[in-house]
């Protein structure tokens, strides 16, 4: 496979004059000659001309939104307005087909709500590509933060024995089968033979209803004066 | 969550660090995401279009952000923001849907994002809060009254970080658990931290989602989820 280089460094305009290969989802195709070509590594498309008089018919009906595809040219910088540089496609290759009739996401705007039913997707549409990209960014921007100023990142647990805010009226963790679980003499399920036995009541649940974050803030105090270091945890856990 | 714990640390240097992270972590994204926020910031504003004038955000999305950088964040104590609130026109005109009336009423998000928005127009960082409407694991001031914990206010959201110095003492923490009901037997391994080798600490919550929500504009937590699970859906 040829090598691919990302459509964010072409747009930038530094390699006009090289001839590259792209590879990324089709996200518009019109005029039978203009292909918007996004691989996610930027917001913005990479314009890529097809010469659709040498072209293969059948093959330009492949490029539907979403389709797959690799092509190589030559970068030029664009004649035409709303683009800096195009691609002057010499070989065009369908990776990928995507039924247009099937593809749930049409080149329009979608609702959130409606995004969210589909969110394996929705990385593909704009708006969703960028939070995600920016998501990452401050995720690494936090750890270098840290990192630089001497933290050690410590994973913390997720499973923890506390039911803090009520958390465990939603999910409870059990290793007991749900069917014929080991019962004690009351014929209540016997959680002293579960893999987490649990606490009775949780001192955090009945005081901070309002902040079960606190909870977690207090436990990673013991990691941090144990072992004498500054320690932070992971986003998002 | 991302929850750092610094030993040897007070809250000044908890306040330093915490507004050290919000800083360098938007400046990070205002750099590196420049197209991203363009976006995002017209996309809103082509959505706020669509809602009545009260509702819509006071400031357009990279406004925002650089307020948060370009403003040293305002440090004042409960006490002092309480006195903010009760003189000012909103509460005497009971414009505020909980009217501060008296010391030791937990803030809600209209008077948090007053402080911010109105009254200083920069970040806010409040300490020193009750101790009745804080955890018992925070430093008890001298007054007996208030702990050294701090909240820190943004625009249009409120709190995005809490934390506090935490208390170090063990006598003092053993009757902070016993005043709050906190059954002391369950919690030796962590009074174990103070029994060996304690020492000043101090350490802040900040919730990741939450600070993707500001940073992007979104207003729902599930659109900044990669994939989000909320009852009957955990399809992926």
């Amino acid at each position: 496979m040829a090598k691919r280089t990302k459509i964010k460094s072409l747009l930038s305009g530094s390699l006009i004059g090289e001839t590259v290969t792209v590879m990324g989802w089709v996200r518009t195709f019109r005029n039978n000659q203009f292909i918007a070509l996004n691989d996610g590594s930027s917001l913005g498309n990479l314009q890529i001309v097809v010469d659709f008089e040498k072209e293969d018919a059948q093959k330009l009906k492949r490029l539907t939104t979403s389709a797959a595809i690799s092509a190589t040219g030559k970068l030029v910088a664009s004649q035409g307005k709303g683009q800096s540089v195009e691609l002057i496609c010499e070989n065009l290759e369908i990776l990928g087909d995507s039924d247009a009739e099937k593809y749930p996401l049409q080149p329009k705007k979608h609702s959130l709500e409606f995004l969210r039913e589909i969110a394996h997707l929705r990385f593909r549409t704009n708006t969703f590509s960028a939070v995600f990209r920016i998501r990452h960014h401050l995720a690494i921007a936090i750890h270098q933060f840290f990192h630089e100023k001497g933290f050690y990142y410590i994973h913390s647990p997720i499973i923890t024995g506390s039911d803090a805010e009520g958390a465990g009226e939603m999910f409870k963790v059990t290793t007991l089968p749900l069917e014929g679980a080991p019962k004690d003499d009351q014929g209540n399920i016997n959680f002293k033979k579960d893999f987490f036995v649990r606490l009775p009541i949780s001192p955090f649940q009945v005081n901070w209803k309002q902040n079960w974050l606190h909870w977690l803030l207090a436990k990673y105090i013991l990691l941090g004066l144990h072992l004498g270091l500054k320690i932070q945890t992971l986003p998002g856990t | 969550m991302i929850e750092p714990e610094v030993a040897f640390a007070d809250l000044v240097d908890n306040m330093d660090l915490a507004e050290g992270l919000l800083k360098y972590t938007i400046k990070h994204v205002v750099e590196n995401c420049t197209e991203e926020l363009d976006f995002l910031e017209n996309r809103l504003l082509e959505e706020e279009k669509q809602k009545p004038q009260h509702e819509r955000s006071e400031m357009p999305l990279k406004e925002k952000l650089m307020f948060c950088l370009e403003n040293d964040f305002q440090r004042l104590t409960y006490t002092e923001a309480i006195d903010i609130l009760k003189n000012s026109a909103p509460n005497k005109k009971g414009k505020f849907q909980y009217p501060i009336e008296a010391w030791g009423a937990d803030l809600q998000s209209e008077h948090e994002r007053y402080l911010v928005e109105k009254h200083f127009k920069k970040p806010v960082i409040l300490t020193d809060y009750p101790k009745q409407i804080k955890a018992f694991y925070m430093r008890l001031n001298d007054d007996n009254n208030t702990v050294r914990a701090m909240d820190i206010l943004f625009p249009g959201i409120g709190e995005i970080v809490g934390g506090s110095q935490r208390e170090e003492r063990l006598s003092v923490l053993e009757s902070r658990m016993e005043e709050m009901h906190i059954p002391l037997e369950e919690m030796q391994w962590f009074l174990d931290t103070r029994r060996f080798g304690t020492c000043q600490h101090a350490g802040f919550g900040l919730g990741f989602e939450r600070l993707v929500l500001f940073v992007t504009g979104m207003t729902n937590i599930r659109d900044v989820i990669p994939f989000p699970r909320f009852p009957g859906s955990a399809e992926f």
